[in-house]
C-alpha cells in the first residue's frame, strides 16, 4: 500500500496551539469535532499560505495570537451553534448538571445509532435472540429449580421422607400414623403436615372432567402460612377424624378458568366424585402446593377425600373396603412437611428427626424392611429427591447450552463493532486530537454499547415473552398435567438485563481497546494495512470460536435426533400402531362394583361394533406410560425366604383379549380364558425375564409362583415375549400379567382396528359418551402417543439442541459472511491491483474462499476436539448411540462447511466481480 | 427597520451571495472561500473566520448548501461544500434581489458604473 507523504498530516504544534483555542467548543457532540476538525484544517492553509513554521509551537502561537479571530472564534461559533439547536435534548444537555455527560453521551450514542440503520437493527436483532433464548430458559429454570415458593418463611419448612434402600426413588412417603408421631415426639418442630395427590372427577354446569386434587391434612395450610384469595383455607377442624366436612378449597387458577375469578363461589356446591363438596375459599395466587411442576385444582381434606374414594397416587396396593389407610402404619402415602422452631437449628432438627425415624425400627420389627426417616429444608427439595438430580441436570445443560448461543452472538456482534470501530477512527482520532479523554471516548463507546445491549434486552423480552406463552399451551401426554406457568415476571426481567449489561461488556470492550489502540498519526492517515490484518485476525478467531460453538450444538442435536430414531425403532414388545386408548376412572364418578362391571360389558360390545375395530381389550394399565403397580413374587419353592427378599416385579391386570389385541406373543403355555377371570382364578403369565429369573433353562408353564405368605400361589399358564414397560431404553425387566377382576373399575381402554388410517379417537369417545353422558375420560389419544412419555427425554434433546445448533449455524454464517465481506472492502484497492498486473478473476475467487474456509476447518477442528471431550456428558439421555458415533460427527462436519463454503461465495463473487480501474482510484 | 437592522440584512444578504457564487462554480472548502473572496475583491472584502463557519454552517442547516469530507492522495482531508438544487434557485432569486437593489440605489444617487 502507497504511503502518504508525511506533511499531509496536521502538525502537532499547530494542533496544540489550535485546540486550546478551541476548547470552549467542546468535544461533547461528533458535530463539534467535526467544526475543530474543519477549522484546524483552515489554520493549517492558512499557517502554508503565509509560511509559519508550523513545527515551531512559539512561531504558531505568535502568529494566531497576532490574529484576533482566532482567539474569539471558539465562544462566536459555540454562540451560534446553540441559538440554532434543534434538538431539545441536547439543549436539556447542555443546561444540565453533572448528569450532563452521561446524558449527553447516550444522546448522542442515539444519534450514532440511528444514523447507521442497517448495522443497529442487525446489531439489535442478533442481541434479542441470544438474549430472548436465554431469558425463555432462565424463567423455566427459575419457575422449575431457584423460584421461592409462595410459603411463609421457606427457610423455617423441611420435608419429611421415608427412606427405604428398595424404594423406587430413594426417598418415600410416610405413613399418617408416622407423621402423628413425628408430630408427637418431635421438640425442634412446630407442627408436621400431610398431603398426597389423587384424581378426582369435578362436574361442572356442562361436563365432567377429571382433576388432579391435593389431598391435605387440617394444617396444611396454617403450617405452611398460605393466604386465601377468598373466602377461608381449610382448618383442622375440616379434617377431624370420623367427621371429615364436606368442604373443598379452590387453587387458585382453576378459579381463574373455570369460575372467572367469580368470589361469589365461596358457598356454593360442587359436584365432586358424584357428591356435594361447598367451596369455602380459594387459595392465594401463584400457590400451587409443594411439588414443582403440578398444579392442583382443587384441596381436599384427607378424610373427605377418602370418603370420596379417592386414591392417594401414592399408594401401592389399592383400596380395601373397611381399612381405613389413615390407620395403616405400613401403607406410606402422604409426602410430609414440617416446620421447624424459630430457636431450633437446622442440624439439630434434622438429628431429631432421624432419631426418632431410628427408633420406629426399633418399635416396629414387622415393618418389612429396614427404614429411616429424612428430612430435607423445602428449598433443597424440587419434586422429589429422586428425580431432583436429573431434572437439575437437564435444566443446567439447556441453560448452558442458551448462554453458549449467547456468547456466540456477542461474539459477531464484537465483530460488527469492531468493523465499524475502523470505520470511525477517524471520528476517535479527532476527538483524541481535539482533548477528549481516552476514558471519555470510552465512556461513549460503552454507552452506545449499553443502549445497544438496552434495545436487544428489551427485543429479547418480547421475544421470551413470545417463547413462554407458546411453551405453556404444550401439553405432554401423561397423566398428571405438568403447568410451570411460565411467565415474564420481575425476577426474569431483573435477570434479563443483568445479562443485557453484562453482555454490553463482552462485546462493547472491543471497540474500546481498539479506539485505545488507536495511534494518532497512523489513524488519521486513515492507513488500514498494518492494524487491518491484526484486526483480521481477531476477528477471525471469533469466528473460529463460533464455528466451534455451533459444532458442538450441532453434534449434540444431531446425536439425539438419532436417539429419538433409535428409541422410536424399539420393539416395546407390543404393536403400537393402529389402536386408540383411553383411561377411566369409574369409582370416581359413583360407580360402585356391579356398576363398573355392567359399563365395561356394553364398552366391550359397543367398541366392537365401530366399523373397523377388530380387537378390544380392558387392562389395569398400559406399560410405558409412567403407571406401575409393584408386587413382590417368588418361586414356590423359595417361599420360605423373608419377604424383603423377594424380588420386586412390575405386574398389570390383563383380560383374555389383551394379547391379541395388543400383540403380545406367547412362547409358550396359553393366554386366559375368559371363564377363568370371570371365575377371579389364581393364575398368572409371566414374561421371559421373569420365567428365565425363576427357573433358569426349564419350562415356566405349570410352575407356581407364590404373592404374599400364607396366599394361594399363583399358577403360571404361559410365557410372554419380553417388552419394555417402564422406559424405552430399560435392560430387560421382569414383568408378570395377571387376571383383571370383572367389577375392577379403573382401567385403559384399548381398541384395535383392521388398519391404521381407520383407527379414529372420536368414534371411541363417541361410544364411551353414548353409555355415560357425564363420563370423565383422561388421556384419550391413538395409543402410540399414550406411550409418548417414555420418548420425552431424547425428543425434547433433539429439538432443543438442534433448534439451538441451527440459530448457532445461522449466527456463525452471519459472522464468517460479515467477516470476509469486510475483508473484501477493505481490500478493494488490493485485489484491483492483483487484477490489474494480471492475476485471474478465478485466482481472487480461490483466495477469498480460502480464507473463509481455512476459518471454518479450524473451526470445525476445535469443535470435534471439544465435541469429543463434552458429549460423554449426554450419555444418560441417549439410547443406542455411542457419545461419540462418527457418523453424526461426520454429517456434521459436512453441513457445517457446506454453510462456510455458502457463506464465503457471496463476498467472494464480489471481490471476482472488482473492476481493475475503478478500484485503483478508489481509496 | 432600523438602520441598523437594515445594515445587517443587507450585509448578510450580501455574505450569502458571495459564497453561493463562488460555490455554483464548483465545490470548495472553507480556506478557499475566503481566499477567493480576499483575491476576487483585491483585498476590500474580508469575512472573518466566525462569520464564515457560521454562515456555512447556517446555509448548510437550510439545505441550500451541502459539505463532505473529502480526501484526496497526497493531501489532508477537507471539508467540501456544494450547492444544492435549493441553494442553486436561492441564488437566482438573490442574483435577482442584489441587482434591482443596485438598480434602485443608482437611480436614485445617479451613479453608474464606469
Amino acid at each position: 500500500m502507497r504511503e502518504r507523504p508525511l506533511q499531509s498530516v496536521v502538525p502537532p504544534a499547530l494542533r496544540e496551539a489550535v485546540r486550546s483555542r478551541l476548547l470552549e467548543l467542546g468535544v461533547a457532540s461528533e458535530h463539534h469535532a467535526e467544526i475543530a476538525e474543519e477549522l484546524l484544517q483552515h489554520a493549517c492553509d492558512a499557517a502554508e499560505a503565509q509560511r509559519i513554521d508550523t513545527s515551531d509551537l512559539h512561531a504558531v502561537e505568535a502568529w494566531l495570537a497576532g490574529d484576533r479571530e482566532w482567539s474569539e472564534l471558539a465562544r462566536e461559533l459555540a454562540r451560534s451553534a446553540s441559538s440554532h439547536r434543534q434538538n431539545r435534548a441536547e439543549r436539556l444537555v447542555r443546561a444540565g448538571g453533572p448528569a450532563t455527560g452521561l446524558l449527553g453521551d447516550v444522546v448522542q450514542a442515539a444519534r450514532s445509532l440511528r444514523s447507521s440503520p442497517g448495522f443497529t437493527i442487525v446489531a439489535i436483532l442478533l442481541l434479542a435472540l441470544g438474549i430472548g433464548l436465554v431469558a425463555t430458559v432462565f424463567s423455566v429454570v427459575d419457575r422449575v429449580l431457584l423460584a421461592p415458593l409462595p410459603v411463609e418463611d421457606e427457610d423455617r419448612l423441611v420435608r419429611l421422607f421415608s427412606r427405604a434402600e428398595d424404594s423406587f426413588f430413594g426417598h418415600s412417603p410416610l405413613s399418617l400414623p408416622e407423621l402423628d408421631d413425628i408430630e408427637a415426639q418431635a421438640q425442634t418442630l412446630t407442627g408436621v403436615a400431610g398431603f398426597a395427590l389423587t384424581f378426582t372427577a369435578l362436574e361442572t354446569a356442562d361436563r365432567s372432567e377429571l382433576v388432579l386434587a391435593n389431598m391435605v391434612t387440617g394444617d396444611f395450610f396454617d403450617l405452611l402460612g398460605v393466604r386465601p384469595a377468598a373466602g377461608r383455607l381449610l382448618k383442622p377442624g375440616d379434617d377431624r377424624r370420623g367427621d371429615p366436612q364436606s368442604v373443598v378449597v379452590l387453587g387458585h387458577e382453576s378459579w381463574v378458568q373455570r369460575f372467572g375469578a367469580d368470589p361469589g363461589i365461596v358457598g356454593r356446591e360442587l359436584r365432586i366424585n358424584g357428591q356435594p363438596l361447598v367451596v369455602v375459599g380459594v387459595a392465594a395466587r401463584g400457590f400451587r402446593g409443594l411439588l414443582r411442576g403440578v398444579e392442583p385444582t382443587l384441596y381436599l381434606p384427607v378424610g373427605t377425600a377418602l370418603r370420596l374414594g379417592a386414591e392417594p397416587s401414592t399408594n401401592a396396593g389399592g383400596l380395601e373396603p373397611g381399612v381405613d389407610l389413615r390407620d395403616q402404619r405400613t401403607r406410606r402415602w402422604l409426602w410430609g412437611v414440617a416446620r421447624r422452631l424459630e430457636s431450633a437449628g437446622v442440624d439439630e432438627s434434622r438429628a431429631e428427626i432421624e432419631a426418632i425415624g431410628r427408633a420406629f425400627a426399633a418399635a416396629y420389627p414387622e415393618d418389612e424392611t429396614e427404614r429411616g426417616i429424612a428430612a430435607l429444608p423445602l428449598r433443597e427439595v424440587k419434586v422429589m429427591p429422586g428425580v431432583d438430580g436429573g431434572i437439575r441436570t437437564i435444566s443446567w445443560v439447556l441453560f448452558g447450552v442458551v448462554v453458549l448461543v449467547l456468547l456466540i452472538a456477542c461474539a459477531n456482534l464484537a465483530n460488527l463493532l469492531l468493523a465499524r470501530a475502523v470505520r470511525r477512527r477517524q471520528e476517535m482520532a479527532t476527538r483524541l486530537s481535539l482533548g477528549a479523554g481516552r476514558w471519555q471516548i470510552a465512556r461513549l463507546l460503552l454507552v452506545e454499547s449499553l443502549l445497544l445491549a438496552t434495545l436487544g434486552g428489551l427485543a429479547g423480552l418480547a421475544l421470551a415473552s413470545a417463547a413462554t406463552a407458546t411453551l405453556n399451551r404444550i401439553r405432554l401426554p401423561i397423566v398428571v398435567p405438568i403447568e410451570l406457568h411460565l411467565a415474564i415476571d420481575q425476577r426474569v426481567v431483573v435477570f434479563t438485563f443483568a445479562v443485557a449489561a453484562l453482555t454490553t461488556l463482552i462485546f462493547g470492550l472491543a471497540p474500546v481497546l481498539e479506539s485505545w489502540r488507536t495511534d494518532l498519526a497512523t489513524a488519521l492517515r486513515r492507513d488500514t494495512a498494518r492494524g487491518g490484518s491484526r484486526r483480521r485476525r481477531l476477528q477471525g478467531a471469533l469466528v473460529v470460536a463460533q464455528v466451534t460453538l455451533s459444532l458442538l450444538l450441532l453434534v449434540a442435536a444431531g446425536l439425539s435426533l438419532r436417539s429419538v430414531l433409535n428409541a422410536q425403532r424399539i420393539d416395546p414388545g407390543f404393536e403400537i400402531e393402529g389402536a386408540v386408548a383411553a383411561t377411566l376412572m369409574l369409582e370416581l364418578q359413583g360407580y360402585d362394583e356391579g356398576r363398573s362391571a355392567e359399563f365395561y360389558r356394553r364398552l366391550r360390545e359397543d367398541l366392537a361394533a365401530i366399523p373397523g375395530v377388530v380387537g378390544v381389550t380392558l387392562p389395569s394399565h398400559l406399560p410405558l406410560t409412567l403407571w406401575t403397580d409393584t408386587w413382590r413374587l417368588v418361586p414356590k419353592e423359595q417361599e420360605h425366604l423373608p419377604v424383603s427378599e423377594w424380588p420386586s416385579v412390575d405386574i398389570a391386570r390383563v383380560d383374555a383379549d389383551y394379547f391379541e389385541t395388543m400383540g403380545v406373543t406367547l412362547v409358550s403355555g396359553r393366554t386366559f380364558s375368559a371363564a377363568e377371570i370371570a371365575d377371579n382364578r389364581r393364575i398368572a403369565i409371566i414374561n421371559e425375564t421373569l420365567a428365565g429369573r425363576f427357573w433358569p433353562g426349564e419350562d415356566a408353564v405349570g410352575r407356581l409362583i407364590g404373592s404374599a405368605p400364607g396366599d394361594e400361589p399363583l399358577l403360571v399358564v404361559g410365557v410372554a415375549r419380553n417388552g419394555r414397560y417402564r422406559t424405552l431404553g430399560e435392560d430387560p425387566r421382569p414383568f408378570a400379567y395377571m387376571p383383571i377382576p370383572d367389577d375392577w373399575s379403573s382401567r385403559t381402554v384399548v381398541a384395535r382396528f383392521e388398519r391404521p388410517d381407520l383407527a379414529s379417537p372420536a368414534a371411541v369417545a363417541g361410544v364411551l359418551r353414548g353409555i355415560d353422558r357425564h363420563l370423565a375420560i383422561s388421556n384419550l389419544a391413538m395409543l402410540r402417543d399414550v406411550i409418548g412419555p417414555s420418548l420425552i427425554l431424547p425428543r425434547a434433546g433433539a429439538l432443543v439442541f438442534g433448534a439451538i445448533g441451527s440459530i448457532g449455524l445461522l449466527l456463525a454464517a452471519v459472522g464468517l459472511y460479515g467477516l470476509l465481506a469486510y475483508a473484501v472492502s477493505q481490500r478493494t484497492h488490493e485485489i484491483g491491483l492483483r487484477l490489474a498486473l494480471g492475476a485471474r478473476r478465478a485466482d481472487v475467487l480461490r483466495m477469498v474462499l480460502r480464507d473463509g474456509l481455512r476459518l471454518a476447518l479450524a473451526g470445525a477442528a476445535l469443535g470435534l476436539g471439544a465435541a469429543v471431550a463434552t458429549t460423554r456428558a449426554l450419555r444418560s439421555l441417549l439410547y443406542g448411540i455411542s457419545p461419540t458415533d462418527g457418523w453424526t460427527f461426520g454429517v456434521v462436519v459436512i453441513l457445517l462447511l457446506a454453510v462456510a463454503a455458502l457463506a464465503s461465495v457471496l463476498p467472494a463473487r464480489r471481490a471476482m466481480r472488482i473492476d481493475p480501474t475503478r478500484a485503483m482510484r478508489h481509496d | 427597520m432600523s438602520t441598523a437592522s437594515t445594515d445587517r440584512e443587507l450585509k448578510k444578504g450580501a455574505a450569502d451571495l458571495l459564497v453561493l457564487s463562488l460555490l455554483a462554480e464548483r465545490q470548495r472548502h472553507g480556506y478557499e472561500l475566503s481566499r477567493l473572496i480576499e483575491q476576487r475583491s483585491a483585498g476590500s472584502l474580508t469575512l472573518h473566520l466566525a462569520s464564515l463557519y457560521t454562515l456555512l454552517y447556517r446555509l448548510e442547516r437550510k439545505g441550500w448548501i451541502a459539505g463532505r469530507w473529502v480526501e484526496k492522495p497526497g493531501e489532508r482531508r477537507r471539508r467540501f461544500y456544494r450547492l444544492t438544487p435549493a441553494g442553486r434557485a436561492l441564488l437566482g432569486e438573490e442574483q435577482e434581489r442584489w441587482l434591482e437593489f443596485v438598480k434602485a440605489v443608482s437611480a436614485i444617487t445617479g451613479l453608474r458604473h464606469a
